[in-house]
């Protein structure tokens, strides 16, 4: 039987590795919370990280745009775009062809990569949390920008799919599931560059109290308007908090103006549903 | 509204080797290589974001073209007279 050892998400803009110094009364709190979320997970030792994530056209076009894609590759390569971080990330295709089955069987057909290269969604997080670069990466892609997107319930079904194919995995596979994206930002708009303070601790708060199902009532033209294009990319928190299945644990927020983006960072507590501690979705 | 053709020439002058410089010096051949309507050939040269993104292209990739034609994020929608 496999383990999900960790549930987390962050937020994943550039300017965290790019302008890191930024108002340090702010930015100092947030990297400290990824160092103690790399500490975490660093002792939880895990065999591989799922990285949920998306793409802002570097990977995929609209001559094929999936809704979801798992990456397979040995070496999932970066794009490096904008001055973002480059290299190479090391993947782990066996344990993504048991996901990708597991998936299907759960009513989850994704799509699969052999090749799927990176963006900044997938390598500033890992920039951050070098404990899962080191446990290899499982890439996993959510349209977040390119509509109709997979709806919040949708992504909350495929979270809890996927803690269940990990309790499933063979060999006593140890792993953790982290989503990256959002807060509030808007990203190539008029408005680029504000925050929505309010909207990401609410959005905090709901999660903190096991209250899940409020956030996935909520459409994509509320989330938009409110807070930006960009925080469409809370999917993937559904996706990790969803497989958790229990508490929010903020680990840090911060309105980081410098970034352009409400920049939050948080873990989940890992309850299997199946022993009735879990949040009632 | 091109916006396969839009979004393809965002990509490919950030990904494809020589493209970018190629537009330098020959933005009308290099624009001709995409299906992309008159209007939007034009809007693309006088890189205005706001006519493109008003055309229906999506603001994230409309962010990555605006970018690798030289206008920063922050200056996507500020008036480029005189540019």
């Amino acid at each position: 039987m496999g383990r999900l050892v960790l549930a987390a998400a962050t937020s994943h803009v550039g300017a965290i590795v790019r302008n890191p110094g930024a108002d340090p009364a702010r930015s100092d709190v947030l990297h400290r919370a990824w160092e103690t979320l790399d500490a975490e997970l660093a002792a939880l030792k895990p065999d591989a990280v799922v990285l949920v994530a998306t793409d802002h056209y570097e990977t995929f076009g609209l001559e094929n745009y999936p809704t979801f894609c798992l990456g397979m590759a040995d070496v999932h390569e970066a794009w490096g775009e904008f001055g973002n971080p480059g290299g190479t990330v090391p993947g782990r295709p066996e344990l993504a062809k048991e996901l990708l089955h597991g998936l299907h069987r759960r009513g989850f057909d994704l799509a699969r990569s052999h090749t799927m290269a990176l963006d900044h969604s997938f390598m500033v997080p890992l920039a951050k949390l070098p404990a899962a670069a080191s446990a290899g990466v499982v890439p996993l892609f959510v349209n977040c920008n390119t509509p109709p997107l997979p709806t919040l319930a949708r992504c909350a079904e495929l979270g809890r799919a996927l803690a269940d194919t990990i309790a499933e995995l063979p060999g006593g596979a140890r792993v953790a599931v982290i989503g990256t994206g959002g807060l509030s930002h808007w990203v190539g708009l008029p408005r680029f560059g504000d925050i929505n303070e309010a909207f990401d601790r609410k959005v905090l708060d709901l999660l903190e109290r096991g209250r899940l199902p409020e956030v996935l009532a909520w459409s994509d033209e509320r989330i938009e308007s409110e807070a930006g294009n960009g925080a469409l990319e809370l999917r993937t928190w559904v996706i990790a908090a969803a497989a958790a299945g229990g508490r929010c644990r903020t680990l840090a927020y911060q309105p980081m103006y410098p970034w352009t983006v409400g920049i939050g960072i948080a873990a989940f507590d890992v309850v299997r549903p199946d022993a009735g501690l879990g949040v009632v979705l | 509204m091109s916006i396969v053709g839009l979004n393809r020439l965002a990509r490919e002058l950030e990904h494809t080797p020589g493209l970018r410089e190629r537009y330098e010096s020959e933005p009308g051949e290099v624009l001709g290589r995409f299906p992309l309507d008159p209007e939007e050939r034009d809007a693309v040269r006088r890189r205005d974001a706001a006519w493109l993104l008003a055309a229906g292209m999506n603001p994230v990739a409309l962010r990555n073209l605006m970018v690798v034609l030289g206008v920063a994020h922050q200056d996507m929608y500020r008036s480029r007279e005189g540019d």
